[in-house]
């Protein structure tokens, strides 16, 4: 994004870049809860229940301090999709983005999203929480750019800074996440 | 090696792992003469203290959620869980 905030359309080049994040994540989560919807209920809840056990202990020893490093790609987007010019840039990197598994993904709540949008079984709600997540992380950018606009100043390093506490966020979310789902469906 | 007063150079403070103050908090004070706990474990602070809410709070929206019969509940949850992982993730180098 930095790359191309250039420009006076800009802002055009970042609507882009938050619609395919969007897109992507609508498209993917319509497409697990297709798939999810195959399953039989039961089996569904029986895998969300272990699944959500899963997620306590993860976000337990990680908010214990003992950290695991998610299985993930660890890269980011590749650099030279900047030379494919700012629009196919924008597309390309909002896709990917949004879809959010063939780049660094940081954090076990990642896998909350397709795992959710799978086990719910429902195209809909598939695409509500994938697409949620495309267009959160998109519009972050966008929130960084604007805000070093406004302040005149670059705060990406202030932004880097704050992953001890997104971690630490991540990690209660994962905990809250795990322990209702138990309750609601493992019990 | 010590050219400068150790006090004059905070680079070379940094490096001495005693001055790491921020690394500090999750030690553990050890005390081999006292029966009965050994350590005296200081506070690991945000960490745990996290840890606590986030279960509690599960507890008592599962709890709701249970009650309620609905699934929308769960589906506000996932919702939640993609909006604050892709706020998280904006922190990823």
């Amino acid at each position: 994004m930095h790359r191309n905030q250039a420009g006076r359309s800009w802002k055009s080049k970042a609507a882009v870049y938050a619609l395919a994040s969007g897109l992507a994540g609508l498209a993917a989560g319509a497409a697990l809860g297709i798939l999810g919807g195959a399953l039989p209920l039961y089996v569904r809840l029986a895998v969300g229940s272990i699944l959500a056990i899963a997620a306590v202990a993860l976000g337990t020893f990680e908010l214990l301090g003992r950290r695991m490093q998610p299985l993930q790609f660890d890269c980011e987007t590749p650099q030279r999709w900047v030379d494919k010019g700012p629009w196919s840039w924008a597309t390309i990197n909002g896709l990917t983005l949004g879809f959010g598994a063939t780049s660094r993904i940081g954090f076990w709540l990642w896998y909350a999203i397709p795992l959710g949008a799978f086990l719910i079984g429902n195209p809909v709600a598939g695409a509500v929480i994938y697409g949620a997540y495309g267009l959160t992380r998109a519009l972050g950018a966008v929130a960084i750019i604007l805000a070093m606009m406004r302040l005149d100043e670059d705060i990406s390093d202030r932004v880097i800074d704050g992953y001890d506490t997104a971690r630490i966020l991540a990690a209660g979310q994962l905990v809250f996440l795990g322990v209702a789902t138990v309750i609601v469906v493992g019990l | 090696m010590w050219g400068t007063p150790l006090l004059e150079d905070p680079h070379r403070l940094q490096s001495l792992p005693v001055l790491r103050l921020g690394d500090q908090g999750r030690s553990s004070v050890h005390l081999p003469g006292l029966r009965g706990p050994r350590v005296l474990t200081t506070t690991r602070p945000r960490l745990l203290n996290a840890l606590l809410p986030a279960a509690g709070l599960g507890i008592l929206v599962g709890a709701l959620a249970r009650n309620s019969g609905e699934v929308g509940w769960i589906l506000a949850l996932l919702v939640c869980s993609a909006v604050v992982t892709a706020v998280a993730q904006q922190t990823l180098p």
